[in-house]
């Protein structure tokens, strides 16, 4: 069986700075990003600001064109598949309600946007479609009429999700959905969006960086840094053994449940590397309180171990035995 | 299949106001937009009904009864309450008729130049990059040109009418509605509900036109409220030049004019076209400011 999406080899590089005068720099925003996902899987997608996320959103969802490198929707190369058939395919739900709804539309027609840009059904069919979806997602059907500024935050993310749901896709990819709700809010739509797969047989790829939520809806777990995946494997291995040290650090910055156990120690030397001038050899050498003689001169390959995946030179049997304190990274 | 976490969906609830209701409400309690808008309606049913309302016909002559004075002074009558010109045409009459001229000038100059800056505005918005700087280039070249100077030009060509001169002022004003559209849009640009307009297969015209002009469609409607005063002055300057509309069609700028030699001794000839020209002016700004405050009232610096 083909995976429902599968990315291989992605990289987009954006020109930044250009004008007619000048040459200007080049950002990698993703470099040679590859993974692949099951329908009916849920792959969180982890890792800081600025690391690509929202860039391999734009890609997987044919809105930005890959520099190199491929996207398989279905067994089919994205780029073959016209935006019309790929929109109902593939759907986003973002992270901020109150940017991703048109202030000027009501919400039965927010919800029925999808169907009025296809014309396949009349209007009023469209809106009912629209009616039915506010019923599946919570929503009362009073707010038909009514404007996203008369709604809360979760109201409106209900309606995202809505919008996402009605040309009934099969993956949709999600944001960091709950990251602008209230706390309470955000259980409600993860258990909302849990609801829906189970509905509608979704298949999700679900950007966060709240690891308690990740690990709580998600599958598997790939950790980006700097453009690249550096660690992918299941959600149990991921979160609480971690291999890669940049893994390991986020893991620890999860803040304890006890307050009395105060701040977790970070130690994290020096900031976000620039992206238009990143660090040769292994990108997180910088910061990596394990690097050794090798990591600042050679890229690690992906390397299997157990389960998971990870990019890191500790783990390749050709570069392990140079480093300082092996014995402490065997598994 | 709604678990317990989901919202009651039963519960009676308390909805903030509608857009449009929160419109109203603030609109009721404006008053510069009010009386802008009284004003505004005033002039545009003096235009609409000025062959109801006007006592007399606009262009008969009555050279017995020349420059008979308004009622107020000595010698004044009630058959002209403004009294008449330098070839006994009634005053009040002329001024009505007078209303159709201004009026026709301004909606029809706003709705040229609307339309060609909100056009290139939300292109330049939209599209960036080398639309973008295109428009930008035709803006500046826009701003640099001395309009009053090429108006006049222009009109020295083709000719004062009534559709030379709404077309030449339509031409020549568009700009700000250009750099307000374009600023508006670009804001808009990044939006969330625009790429998801686009992953949801909507055309570039459908963004366009569907997510994007609602969006900027206040901002539109402010500044062709004060774009239209400024129509309206530009056309009563070039009738008083003489280059606008031509006698004996009456318009505002056309009867200063005509008014002039009789500066001295007849000031009512002057006085009254001039200060409609003011009055009207000054309630279109009430009434574009107020629109400003009532549509978009969180845009307010």
């Amino acid at each position: 069986m083909t995976a429902l999406l599968e990315a291989r080899d992605l990289s987009v590089i954006f020109p930044i700075g250009r004008t007619l005068f000048r040459a200007g720099q080049s950002l990698r925003a993703l470099n040679n990003v590859q993974f692949s996902l099951e329908r009916g899987e849920v792959l969180a997608l982890v890792g800081e600001s600025g690391c690509g996320k929202s860039t391999l959103a734009k890609v997987l969802l044919g809105i930005q064109a890959p520099t190199a490198g491929e996207v398989f929707f279905d067994g089919r190369p994205l780029a073959d598949q016209s935006r019309r058939d790929l929109a109902r395919r593939v759907q986003p739900i973002f992270q901020d309600p109150y940017s991703s709804l048109n202030p000027r539309h009501t919400i039965a027609d927010l919800i029925a946007l999808p169907l009025f840009v296809r014309r396949e059904v009349s209007t009023a069919q469209a809106r009912a479609e629209a009616r039915e979806m506010m019923g599946l997602v919570g929503l009362p059907r009073r707010l038909e009429h009514a404007y996203p500024g008369q709604l809360s935050g979760g109201q409106r993310q209900r309606v995202a999700i809505a919008r996402a749901l009605v040309t009934r896709p099969e993956l949709v990819i999600c944001d960091e959905p709950t990251s602008a709700l209230d706390v309470s809010v955000q259980a409600q739509i993860l258990n909302l969006l849990q609801e829906m797969k189970e509905t509608f047989d979704l298949t999700y790829l679900f950007i966060s960086h709240d690891l308690s939520t990740v690990r709580h809806f998600s599958d598997r777990v790939a950790v980006m840094y700097l453009g690249q995946i550096v660690e992918i494997g299941a959600t149990a291995d991921v979160i609480d053994r971690p291999l890669h040290p940049y893994a390991q650090k986020l893991k620890n910055a999860v803040l304890p449940a006890d307050p009395s156990r105060g701040l977790p120690p970070l130690r994290f030397d020096g900031g976000f590397p620039d992206p238009t001038n990143p660090p040769p050899g292994c990108p997180f050498h910088p910061r990596c309180p394990d690097a050794f003689e090798i990591c600042p001169r050679l890229r690690p390959d992906r390397i299997a171990q157990g389960a998971s995946q990870v990019a890191c030179h500790l783990y390749d049997p050709r570069h392990r035995a140079a480093a300082p304190d092996h014995s402490a990274k065997e598994t | 299949m709604a678990s317990n976490l989901h919202q009651p969906t039963d519960l009676p609830e308390v909805l903030p106001l509608s857009p449009r209701r929160e419109m109203l409400l603030r609109a009721q309690g404006h008053k510069g937009f009010l009386i802008g808008l009284a004003i505004v309606t005033l002039a545009a049913l003096c235009a609409v009904l000025a062959p109801v309302i006007a006592p007399h016909d606009p262009y008969v002559q009555d050279l017995t009864n020349r420059l008979l004075p308004p009622v107020w002074q000595d010698g004044g009558s009630a058959a002209h309450l403004l009294g008449t010109d330098q070839f006994g045409r009634d005053l009040l009459s002329r001024v009505i008729y007078g209303a159709r001229v201004t009026m026709l000038v301004g909606v029809g100059a706003v709705v040229v130049s609307g339309f060609i800056g909100s056009l290139l505005g939300l292109l330049g918005g939209y599209f960036g990059g080398w639309v973008d700087s295109a428009v930008v280039f035709l803006t500046s070249v826009k701003l640099a040109m001395p309009g009053v100077l090429i108006a006049l030009s222009l009109l020295t060509i083709f000719g004062g009418s009534l559709l030379s001169i709404t077309l030449i002022v339509g031409f020549l004003f568009w700009d700000r509605f250009a750099i307000v559209v374009r600023t508006a849009t670009q804001q808009l640009r990044s939006s969330d509900f625009i790429t998801a307009a686009e992953t949801a297969g909507a055309s570039k015209a459908w963004i366009i036109g569907r997510e994007i002009l609602p969006n900027v469609l206040n901002q539109i409607i402010v500044v062709a409220s004060l774009e239209m005063a400024i129509a309206i002055l530009v056309e009563a300057s070039l009738s008083f030049l003489g280059l606008g509309i031509q006698p004996p069609m009456p318009s505002w700028g056309l009867l200063v004019s005509e008014g002039r030699p009789y500066l001295m001794f007849k000031p009512y000839l002057i006085n009254v076209p001039g200060l409609t020209i003011f009055v009207l002016v000054v309630g279109i700004n009430l009434l574009g400011d107020g629109l400003r405050d009532i549509l978009s009232p969180r845009g307010r610096a």
